[in-house]
């Protein structure tokens, strides 16, 4: 089935355009802007006064969650103490850096599976 | 002394666009003056309800405003505004859809009176096809766009859009053919 178009047809599509400029409609369009920036406006205001409140209820527990994420990301996973071995190693042996590993080891086995299906 | 705004008619499109995307007020209204009455158009074929299609083509400019500092390239404005119109159709369809299926809207068709012979035009005869069909039918020989290009603007697979072109044109033509007949006939007598 090609693209061609009906030339009959599309003579009526041609006859039925209308030159339809409005000067109203373009006051109509203006006017809808104006009561709409307003609305945007207001919903901005509402939305700081929001996260306001939510910042002002809120912060102090996230602040301390925060806290006891970074602390126990930060474990040491094989127990070297404080000694200057502990503190080169400290970027490899923590909690964070195996979940990191493991992520990227499940995500290339992901990868390569599915590679491996395009295959097949 | 003019002001700018006085210029914006004799102003290329992209610079047009590019002012309206920096919040000017006038260069919106300017660019609402000259794609109006192509929006209006492209709606009054797809709903056949000259009202309704004026409140839509008013919530395409409306979200033209809204958005018009996400469109990348200024030259691009005409395209997105098309889509968009049809983006807005669409939204409209489906909303009827959901009021029809809770039964709380009745549908167009139903406040349509139902076509007799001598009142038939394009709008009425498109207004009989399927919603899907109509929108593709006058997608192509309304705004000329190709079969790939509706498909991607009403995410129907190709071939139902070549399919909906195909039958709803053969449909149009049967259609406005017996209607020619009928006024011929009307007129003879």
């Amino acid at each position: 089935m090609n693209e061609e178009r009906d030339p009959e047809l599309q003579a009526l599509f041609v006859d039925a355009q209308q030159d339809l400029q409005d000067e109203a409609f373009v006051a109509r369009v203006m006017a809808s802007t104006s009561k709409l920036k307003l609305r945007v406006f207001a919903g901005a205001i509402a939305t700081a006064v929001i996260a306001l409140v939510f910042a002002w209820l809120f912060s102090v527990p996230v602040i301390d969650l925060a806290t006891i994420i970074t602390q126990s990301l930060a474990t040491q996973i094989i127990a070297i103490g404080d000694s200057s071995a502990a503190w080169l190693l400290a970027p490899v042996n923590n909690l964070a850096t195996l979940i990191v590993v493991i992520f990227k080891g499940v995500r290339m086995g992901l990868n390569k599976a599915r590679n491996a299906s395009y295959v097949h | 002394m003019n002001k700018a705004q006085d210029y914006y008619p004799d102003c290329p499109e992209v610079l047009i666009v590019n002012l309206a995307r920096t919040g000017d007020p006038g260069a919106f209204e300017e660019l609402v003056r000259r794609h109006q009455s192509s929006v209006r158009n492209l709606m009054r074929r797809c709903c056949n309800d000259v009202s309704l299609a004026d409140d839509l083509a008013q919530q395409v400019f409306l979200t033209v405003w809204l958005n018009i500092r996400t469109l990348r390239e200024a030259n691009a404005f005409a395209s997105w505004l098309k889509k968009l119109a049809i983006s807005i159709w669409l939204q409209h369809l489906r909303k009827n859809d959901a009021l029809r299926n809770a039964g709380v809207y009745s549908g167009d068709e139903q406040s349509r009176q139902p076509f007799t012979g001598l009142k038939m035009d394009l709008d009425e005869a498109l207004a009989t096809l399927p919603e899907q069909a109509r929108l593709c039918v006058v997608l192509s020989y309304h705004e000329g766009m190709s079969h790939g290009e509706i498909a991607s603007a009403t995410k129907l697979p190709l071939g139902t859009v070549k399919s909906h072109i195909h039958r709803g044109a053969e449909r149009l033509k049967t259609i406005l053919s017996a209607y020619d007949e009928m006024t011929n006939v009307a007129a003879e007598s």
